[in-house]
C-alpha cells in the first residue's frame, strides 16, 4: 500500500510542482537567448535592454518560488490531504498512518531534490559553452590556483580524498536536513490540528516554538564541543564529531517528530 | 442474522463535552438502520468512529468482530456529510484510486450509476456543483462490496429526484451480507427503506427498535415518533 500511497502523492504533487520546473528552464533558456543577443548586438538597443531586463525579474522570481516550493508544498499537501476534507479520504483509506505520513515524507524529500536539481539545470543552461569556461576560469582565480600545475578538477579530487569522512557526513546531513525539516512542519501541522479553532495559526506558533527549541539545542552542541576541543585535536576531528552530533540530534528529533505526528493521526485525529 | 456492528460502554468526550455516553449497540447484517437524533445528539461521532477517524475514551468498539483498523476499513464504506474530493482531480482520478485502494470496489456498478446521474469520466470534480458532487461520493461509496455502509447525511444536498435515485440505489444494492446505517434528518424520504431505527440523545441510545415494532406499539410513523420524542 505505501507504494499505492506513493504514486498517488507523487501525482497528486507533481501538479504543482511540474508548472514551476518547467518555467524555470524556459526562462533560463530564454535569458541564456537573451544574454547571447546582448553579447552579439548592440547594447543601445533600449527595447532589448528591457526586455532582458523584465525577462531576468521574471526568472529570479522563479527561481525564488522553486526554492521556496520545495519544502512548502510538500507541507500544503500534507496539511490539506490529512487535515482538511480531504483527510475524510485520507484517513479511512485501508492503510496505516505511518505510511500516509511515509509516502508523503518520501515524495516531498525528493521533489525538494528535484527543485535543485532542476536550479542546477537551469543554472547550466545559463552559463553553459564559453560563459561556463568563463566561470571556471573565474573560480580559478577565486581560489588562486590559476597558476598552479592542478586542474580545477584535481583540486576538487584531492579534497574529496582527504575530507572523505567530513563530506560524507555533510552530504548524510544534507539528505537528513531535508527529511528533518519536512517532518518539523508535519508535527506542528498535527499538534496544531488537536485545537478547535485557529489551527493553522497555532501550528506556526508550534513550529516557529520548536525552532526556538533546536536553537537552544544547537547552542548546547556548541558549548560541548568547546567544552571536547583539546589542543592536541586536529581541526578536521573537531569538525567530523561536530557535524556527528549534529547529525544525532537531527536523526533523534525527527524520529520523534514522526512518531508524535503518528500518534496523533492515528488517535487523536480531530477532523471538523 | 450474524452481527457486523458491536458498540460496549462506548464513550467519546471532547474535552469535558461528553459526545457519546456508555453506549451499548449492536447491529445485524442484512439491515438497513436509521440512525436518528437531533442535533448535536452524537450520530457524526459514533459514524465516525466506526470509520476510524476518531477513537474513543473508552468502551469496546468491534466490526466484524474487530477491532477498528486497517481490517475494519478494508469492509466499511464511509459517506461523510462532507464532500471529500480533491478539487483538481478528475472523476476518473477518484475512480482509479478508488480502485487502487479497495478490494471490493465495483467497476460495473460505478459505471452503470454514473451514466445514471449523468455524469462524465472526464468531468472536473472542479467544474461540479456541490449536489453533483455529493451524487458522485455516494455512487463511490455504494460501488463498493461493503460489509458495512456508513451514509452521513446521504441525500441532504440533493435535488429531490437524485433523492429517490439515491435511496432506491440503496435498496438495490442491498445485500443479505452487509448492513446500512443511514444518519439523516429527513425522516419522511428514508422512513419507507428503513428496517430499524436507532435515536441518540445527548450521547445516549434512546429508542432501538425495528420500524413495525415502532408502527405497532405507538400507532405512529417513525417521523411523528421522532418529534414526540425529540419535542423542543
Amino acid at each position: 500500500m505505501l507504494g499505492k500511497l506513493f504514486k498517488t502523492e507523487f501525482k497528486a504533487s507533481g501538479r504543482l510542482y511540474l508548472p514551476l520546473f518547467i518555467g524555470v528552464i524556459f526562462f533560463a533558456v530564454v535569458e541564456r537567448i537573451m544574454l547571447e543577443l546582448e553579447t552579439s548586438v548592440s547594447n543601445e538597443s533600449l527595447v532589448l535592454n528591457i526586455l532582458f531586463g523584465v525577462i531576468t525579474v521574471i526568472f529570479v522570481l522563479i527561481i525564488i518560488s522553486v526554492c521556496v516550493s520545495g519544502q512548502f508544498i510538500s507541507i500544503y499537501r500534507f496539511y490539506k490531504s490529512v487535515f482538511t476534507d480531504e483527510g475524510y479520504l485520507t484517513n479511512t483509506l485501508p492503510v496505516k498512518s505511518s505510511s500516509i505520513i511515509i509516502s508523503k515524507l518520501l515524495v516531498g524529500v525528493l521533489y525538494t531534490v528535484f527543485s535543485y536539481l532542476v536550479l542546477m539545470v537551469s543554472g547550466f543552461i545559463m552559463v553553459a559553452g564559453h560563459l561556463l569556461t568563463n566561470a571556471l576560469n573565474g573560480l580559478r582565480i577565486t581560489f588562486g590556483i590559476e597558476n598552479t600545475q592542478i586542474s580545477l578538477l584535481d583540486f576538487v579530487l584531492s579534497s574529496i580524498i582527504n575530507l572523505r569522512l567530513t563530506i560524507t557526513l555533510v552530504a548524510v546531513l544534507i539528505i537528513a536536513s531535508l527529511f528533518f525539516n519536512i517532518l518539523m512542519f508535519y508535527v506542528a501541522f498535527a499538534i496544531g490540528n488537536m485545537a478547535n479553532r485557529k489551527k493553522v495559526l497555532l501550528s506556526i506558533i508550534i513550529y516557529i516554538g520548536i525552532v526556538n527549541v533546536l536553537s537552544f539545542i544547537s547552542a548546547g552542541v556548541a558549548v560541548f564541543v568547546d567544552w571536547l576541543t583539546w589542543d592536541n585535536v586536529l581541526m578536521v576531528n573537531v569538525i567530523n564529531i561536530t557535524l556527528a552530533i549534529i547529525l544525532a540530534v537531527i536523526v533523534v528529533i525527527g524520529l520523534v517528530c514522526f512518531f508524535v505526528t503518528n500518534k496523533i493521526i492515528k488517535s487523536k485525529l480531530n477532523l471538523e | 442474522m450474524s452481527e457486523i456492528l458491536k458498540c460496549t460502554g462506548l464513550t467519546k468526550k471532547y474535552g469535558s463535552l461528553v459526545a457519546l455516553n456508555n453506549l451499548d449497540l449492536s447491529v445485524n447484517k442484512g439491515q438497513i438502520i436509521g440512525l436518528l437524533g437531533p442535533n448535536g445528539s452524537g450520530k457524526t461521532t459514533l459514524i465516525k468512529l466506526i470509520a476510524g477517524l476518531l477513537k474513543q475514551n473508552s468502551g469496546e468498539l468491534t466490526v466484524n468482530g474487530e477491532k477498528i483498523g486497517i481490517n475494519t476499513k478494508k469492509i466499511v464504506s464511509y459517506l461523510p456529510e462532507r464532500t471529500y474530493i480533491p478539487d483538481w482531480m478528475r472523476v476518473v482520478d477518484i475512480i482509479r484510486m478508488f480502485e487502487n485502494f479497495y478490494e471490493d470496489f465495483n467497476l460495473e456498478k460505478v459505471k452503470t450509476m454514473l451514466d445514471n446521474l449523468g455524469i462524465k469520466f472526464n468531468q472536473r470534480i472542479k467544474a461540479m456543483s456541490k449536489g453533483t458532487k455529493e451524487k458522485l461520493q455516494l455512487i463511490l461509496v455504494m460501488s463498493r462490496e461493503a460489509q458495512l455502509y456508513l451514509l452521513d447525511e446521504p441525500i441532504a444536498g440533493v435535488d429531490p429526484a437524485a433523492r429517490d435515485y439515491i435511496l432506491r440505489t440503496i435498496i438495490t444494492n442491498y445485500n443479505p451480507e452487509a448492513a446500512v446505517i443511514i444518519s439523516t434528518h429527513l425522516i419522511q424520504d428514508i422512513e419507507t427503506v428503513l428496517d430499524d431505527v436507532i435515536m441518540i440523545q445527548n450521547g445516549n441510545l434512546k429508542i432501538h427498535k425495528t420500524v413495525d415494532e415502532i408502527r405497532e406499539e405507538s400507532g405512529k410513523s417513525v417521523d411523528e415518533l421522532f418529534r414526540e420524542v425529540f419535542r423542543c
